[in-house]
């Protein structure tokens, strides 16, 4: 009797305390730092990025915070052969979400609020630049089912590169998805709409005239990865030919063809900029390719470039070069958001999370 | 016998912490990590806090600002979820409020919008744009509402997150504690009344 009373006091104390309310959601397992990209069929040279929204549906193999991962190469290590997506859940477990009937995955992909996946190709048939064909741009749902292509032969001309901007609210809405395409030079805006029952986009030529060209080593070179600022209505594009990063301005807004211009050109710190993203505190992270203007002492680097272009530091993500492409991050909010970024010497996908200043 | 003056003198306090009995709602009793949708209970007012996100779209957090201090009520919560407008429904008609917000922002201030409810029909609204205060991260400030009863409150920002604290509401009825004072300050100035007729 004496002992109940005990417990119900504690019980009531605890309450007062407000104890019995607090979240119950545990921290572990923690995500890997660093997992392997290859997936049962072998694919290797992973180069896109993308996380899975976190207000997209739970009811798909895709869930909120999962990140995806391209593969450009066959087990063989042929450029633009690779037919693999793979699924990094939070957990740090990964598995094979798509396996593409198109060859050469790139660092064009995307997600939109529904789950919908975005995805750009530049195939070649024998791994040179001799045969590269100039891909297209999927639609995959979030269970990993091929619903359908975009795009025209000017707006979809060897993918590279992808930028998304969603309204969406997890089942209906509207994006705007930006392609760089790196075999003619050209930045497509498709204004996409989509609901529970269809996907329909709209599609024009943004800006166009930027350098481009193929490459014995790294395939091709031109504009790249990308990353859109909707506090100024900028689309930032990095230019793996110029080692250079271009602004567009209006890229949200525009209803037709807008000039580019340099924002910076760095010619120290920049080698073939393939993926860029912008942090938090509206700081550029940029994945040195090292496809042009090589160096041997800065292999790999991952850039941290002010607002404005001020170079602040890198770092590798291996001690070799042509290591580093796809890099994206996730904002967990209040300055704090996760980056992941490919190894493609060590086929692996390195995750951090840390905080912006 | 209690002087006149000091009589007036007590009338005036009495009736001054009527007219200015405010309950505030600072989320310091609440445990680190309890999310949206709770209740809070302050002065006999019972104001539920909810979001679209919910389970736990908001959660309350220690305070990495400088003017909201202790815990803080801010997204993302375990949720998740970010761009979410926290809902506050009052057991009581209220008369006015007050309270601090911080926004995630790093460049230019988002603005910060309070629209204010009577009975889910939209009764008024307020704008306020935090600053940046030296040491601290984020832009803070306040932002009030006046001029009309409600017992519901929609807060949104433009900014990805905010969080929210020392909420502030007057009842527009005398809440019990202030009538209590607001009695005695009659009291005594019908006893100076009849005094004075004698």
């Amino acid at each position: 009797m004496k002992t109940s009373k005990i417990y119900v006091c504690a019980f009531i104390a605890l309450s007062t305390l407000g104890l019995n309310a607090q979240d119950t959601h545990t921290i572990f397992p923690l995500l890997p730092p660093s997992v392997s990209t290859v997936p049962s069929n072998g694919d290797v040279n992973p180069y896109g990025v993308a996380f899975a929204p976190k207000n997209m549906p739970t009811n798909g193999v895709l869930q909120p915070g999962d990140i995806l991962v391209s593969n450009f190469n066959n087990s063989n290590n042929l450029q633009g052969t690779g037919s693999t997506i793979l699924r990094v859940d939070k957990n740090g477990k990964t598995s094979t979400f798509y396996t593409s009937k198109v060859h050469g995955l790139t660092a064009a992909i995307g997600i939109l609020s529904d789950g919908l996946v975005f995805l750009g190709n530049l195939p070649t048939a024998d791994g040179t630049a001799a045969t590269v064909q100039p891909g297209q741009l999927s639609v995959i749902d979030p269970n990993g089912n091929f619903l359908g292509t975009f795009g025209t032969a000017v707006t979809i001309d060897g993918p590279w590169g992808m930028a998304v901007y969603d309204n969406g609210n997890g089942v209906t809405g509207t994006a705007h998805i930006w392609v760089s395409n790196v075999l003619n030079g050209v930045i497509s805006r498709f204004d996409v709409n989509y609901n529970a029952a269809v996907v329909t986009a709209s599609v024009f030529v943004l800006a166009a005239g930027f350098n481009h060209r193929t490459d014995p080593a790294a395939l091709v070179l031109g504009p790249s990865g990308m990353a859109y600022s909707a506090s100024n209505d900028t689309l930032y594009v990095a230019s793996s030919t110029d080692n250079a990063v271009y602004e567009i301005p209006t890229a949200a807004t525009a209803h037709g063809t807008v000039s580019a211009s340099l924002l910076f050109e760095d010619l120290t710190h920049l080698h073939g900029p393939l993926d860029l993203t912008i942090l938090p505190n509206g700081h550029f992270v940029i994945a040195n390719s090292d496809g042009s203007n090589v160096d041997p002492n800065q292999p790999s680097e991952l850039v941290e470039y002010m607002p404005n272009g001020t170079f602040l530091n890198q770092m590798p993500v291996d001690p070799n070069n042509g290591g580093a492409f796809g890099v994206q991050i996730n904002n967990l909010g209040w300055g704090t958001f996760r980056m992941a970024a490919v190894d493609d010497n060590s086929n692996t996908l390195n995750i951090w999370t840390t905080v912006a200043q | 016998m209690i002087s006149k003056p000091t009589r007036l003198f007590f009338a005036t306090v009495f009736l001054c912490a009527a007219a200015h009995a405010s309950t505030v709602f600072n989320f310091d009793s609440d445990g680190l990590g309890t999310a949206t949708g709770f209740t809070d209970k302050v002065n006999g007012i019972s104001a539920t806090f909810s979001s679209t996100g919910d389970p736990g779209g908001f959660v309350v957090y220690q305070s990495i600002f400088e003017t909201l201090t202790g815990n803080v009520l801010g997204d993302p919560g375990p949720a998740g979820l970010d761009n979410l407008a926290l809902t506050i429904n009052f057991s009581n008609n209220l008369a006015a409020v007050v309270l601090d917000f911080a926004t995630a922002d790093f460049g230019t201030p988002s603005p910060f919008t309070l629209n204010a409810y009577q009975n889910s029909k939209l009764v008024g609204s307020a704008t306020s744009t935090g600053e940046f205060l030296n040491g601290f991260t984020f832009p803070e400030g306040e932002i009030s509402f006046s001029g009309a009863t409600f017992n519901e409150l929609v807060l949104s920002s433009t900014s990805m997150d905010f969080a929210v604290d020392n909420i502030s509401v007057i009842s527009a009825a005398p809440e019990p504690a202030a009538g209590v004072l607001l009695a005695g300050g009659v009291m005594i100035l019908l006893g100076i009344f009849v005094s004075n007729k004698q």
